[in-house]
């Protein structure tokens, strides 16, 4: 004998009957007298809720929406499943979930779940940089014209019209020579600190504060197809792409879709503050080399440049955005740079040089 | 015991559920959020809510919630239109006359402490009217707006006498929200007046006023700045001890002046208990750097459910079905203005 308790779902009183499966119906009798109160269509019912381990079933009947019958005893499922087979198991109704050990579910779930998350977790950020790297050139330029926006919103940028046409020439002659697209835009901003970035689409940013700590035009040529190289293996392009598919990861997890929107900017930020791998570093470099060999440019400036920089790094100490705390600089880079380096032609004549170099100086 | 003659049976309300099960709910919401891109949300709600409802037993049956994602998704869409049309009314008016239009923002604005409270009121009338307890509805009357104005009215009072009011606010609040509380046919009460808490209060607020003017004069005393420091340290200490033992006494003496019909309720936590109960919660969460939210959960409500006595009966049979089920637009809005409950 199977008992439930029924509520006819007009008023809360409760009423204690026996259940029992009698055809396609089943019919609740009242204990004792064994007088049928009610019957209902096997077929119409439905479990009100899902069931978990030691919780009894509540089923609802869809002809009486408010109606409710409890019943402790799981293995009435069962009887009501030989009628009924799809009792509890369509993928959008309540589920039985009463049929597996807590403890059993927990591994198997939570061990695929943990599973999935991990290799989302690891995936999102990969397929981010392989989405990025294969975006219309359209929006890439678009996108790294409002990081440099960003970037240098406080700080602007160095203007004048003789200087530009410097740098323009040596940008020319550096991507005509090996054979890419000249499509450069290469900007000096007014910032006192050593640096240099490039972002998505071609846009390449110099400090002020390189132009003026370089000893020679050959080593700011050097930086800059340092710069263009990493542009032309779209590291900054595949870096945003993955950082991007972190912060959806991580923005998902929390459950904070908000935050992905204020990404843009700090995607700037990233830029600016972050450093590529080892490898990458001394692929850059390598290309650097070749765009400059290519042009003829002398490219002994390179490693000049790296070993100046690390000599006065010693004097003055660790600074905040120094380009060597974005471009290590470790002795396998100079032992490639002297490996790969040729004599060869100025970068640009004196009169260039200088123009460049006081590209910002109304600013002193 | 309670004055209804009920021996032996204090413990008629339980909680049953498991951290570890809770856990699990949340790791399958957390990974089919990932994959709808945060869109299940909505579902992974109304499951989490599912859970906590069908562990509540009282007098051996359990709660039932019948709320859905696919509702709260609906609600949440309808907002959004509905906050579209308003941006959208807003251009026009802007693009007819520029002063009219700030000036309605800014209405807006001021009056936003009203919005807030009438979205929570019609949460808390959604999650009501699809909370069921031996099949029978709960509901929540009265007007959400009504309660909107409330909010910011005596919201308003409280800053204008620096904080003094908070406990009339507080019981205005409770009894407007309790006092329009049903049970199917059966309402709900609240007797709470805050002029009772008022001493109680002015207790946790001499201490915090005493604590500032000692600071000040540690600050100004000439002593040795650790020592100071470590002083005021051990005052803003005393002070949030202070405002958590008032935070227990106005709990308890919400849930003492509530009624269901002849139902009376009392919260039978000591001080102590209720620190310790908050002092672990908040270790476990930060030692597990949030993991252990699901148990946190669970052992909060256990906690609850065995300290809360309940004395006296309700008449069962003469309770009727006759709450209306509202819709899930207020909960959209509440999820959209970023003020959504569990």
């Amino acid at each position: 004998m199977i008992l439930g308790l029924w509520y006819d779902g007009e008023s809360a009183a409760r009423t204690e009957v026996e259940v029992r499966v009698v055809g396609r119906q089943l019919a609740l009798l009242e204990i004792g007298t064994g007088y049928t109160l009610h019957h209902l269509p096997i077929e119409q019912l439905r479990l009100a809720e899902d069931v978990y381990p030691g919780q009894p079933l509540r089923l609802c009947s869809l002809m009486q929406p408010d109606a409710r019958l409890v019943v402790a005893d799981h293995s009435f499922l069962v009887a009501l499943r030989k009628v009924y087979p799809a009792l509890g198991r369509g993928r959008f109704s309540r589920s039985y979930l009463g049929g597996m050990s807590l403890r059993r579910r927990f591994v198997l779930v939570g061990g695929f779940v943990l599973a999935c998350l991990v290799g989302l977790i690891a995936s999102v950020p990969y397929l981010g940089e392989e989405a990025a790297a294969a975006m219309p050139a359209e929006w890439e330029r678009t996108a790294g014209e409002k990081i440099v926006a960003y970037i240098t919103r406080d700080m602007g940028v160095c203007d004048d019209p003789q200087g530009t046409e410097a740098l323009d020439r040596l940008v020319t002659r550096l991507a005509v020579r090996s054979g890419h697209d000249n499509d450069f835009v290469v900007q000096v901003m007014d910032a006192a600190m050593v640096n240099a970035f490039a972002a998505p689409g071609g846009q390449i940013m110099l400090t002020r504060g390189l132009l003026h700590d370089a000893s020679s035009a050959e080593e700011v040529a050097a930086v800059l197809a340092h710069e263009m190289a990493h542009s032309v293996l779209q590291h900054p392009t595949r870096a945003m792409g993955r950082a991007l598919g972190y912060r959806l990861v991580f923005a998902t997890l929390l459950g904070d879709a908000s935050s992905v929107a204020g990404m843009a900017g700090q995607a700037g930020e990233t830029l600016l503050n972050r450093s590529y791998s080892r490898e990458a570093e001394l692929e850059a470099d390598r290309i650097a080399l070749q765009i400059l060999n290519n042009a003829g440019i002398d490219s002994q400036g390179l490693a000049a440049f790296f070993e100046r920089r690390q000599k006065s790094r010693l004097f003055s100490g660790p600074r905040g955005s120094d380009i060597l705390s974005t471009h290590p600089s470790f002795p396998a880079r100079i032992t490639q740079a002297r490996a790969y380096e040729q004599e060869g032609l100025p970068a640009m004549h004196d009169g260039d040089w200088m123009a460049l170099q006081a590209m910002c100086h109304e600013k002193y | 015991m309670d004055g209804h003659g009920n021996p032996g049976r204090t413990q008629r309300l339980a909680y049953l559920g498991s951290g570890m099960e809770l856990f699990l709910i949340f790791l399958v919401n957390t990974l089919l959020k990932i994959v709808t891109l945060g869109i299940y949300h909505f579902w992974a709600k109304a499951r989490v809510r599912r859970y906590l409802w069908t562990h509540t037993e009282f007098d051996g049956e359990r709660l039932e919630y019948t709320g859905t994602g696919g509702e709260l998704f609906f609600g949440f869409l309808r907002a959004l239109a509905i906050m579209i049309v308003v941006m959208l009314a807003l251009f026009v008016l802007w693009q007819l006359s520029e002063i009219l239009a700030i000036l309605v923002v800014m209405l807006a604005y001021l009056m936003s402490p009203a919005f807030v409270g009438a979205l929570l009121y019609l949460a808390q009338r959604y999650r009501f009217s699809r909370t069921r307890f031996r099949g029978i509805r709960f509901g929540l009357q009265g007007k959400a707006i009504e309660f909107g104005f409330k909010f910011f009215g005596y919201g308003l009072l409280v800053g204008l006498t620096l904080g003094i009011y908070k406990p009339h606010m507080s019981m205005q609040l409770s009894s407007y929200t309790l006092n329009n509380t049903w049970f199917g046919s059966q309402q709900a009460g609240f007797t709470g007046q805050g002029g009772d808490l008022m001493g109680r209060f002015m207790l946790a607020y001499g201490i915090t006023v005493a604590g500032i003017i000692a600071s000040v004069m540690l600050i100004f005393s000439g002593l040795e700045p650790v020592l100071w420091g470590a002083m005021i340290g051990a005052v803003v200490i005393a002070v949030m001890l202070a405002w958590y033992w008032y935070s227990v006494e106005e709990m308890r003496y919400t849930v003492s002046h509530t009624s269901l019909g002849d139902m009376r309720f009392a919260l039978q936590a000591s001080h102590g208990q209720m620190f310790v109960l908050s002092a672990t919660n908040l270790l476990l969460l930060v030692v597990t750097l949030g993991l252990a939210y699901a148990w946190v959960t669970v052992r909060t409500m256990r906690f609850m459910a065995s300290h809360m006595q309940v004395g006296g009966e309700l008449d069962y049979a003469a309770i009727l079905q006759t709450q209306e089920q509202s819709d899930a637009l207020g909960e959209g809005m509440a999820e959209l203005a970023d003020i959504g409950a569990l």
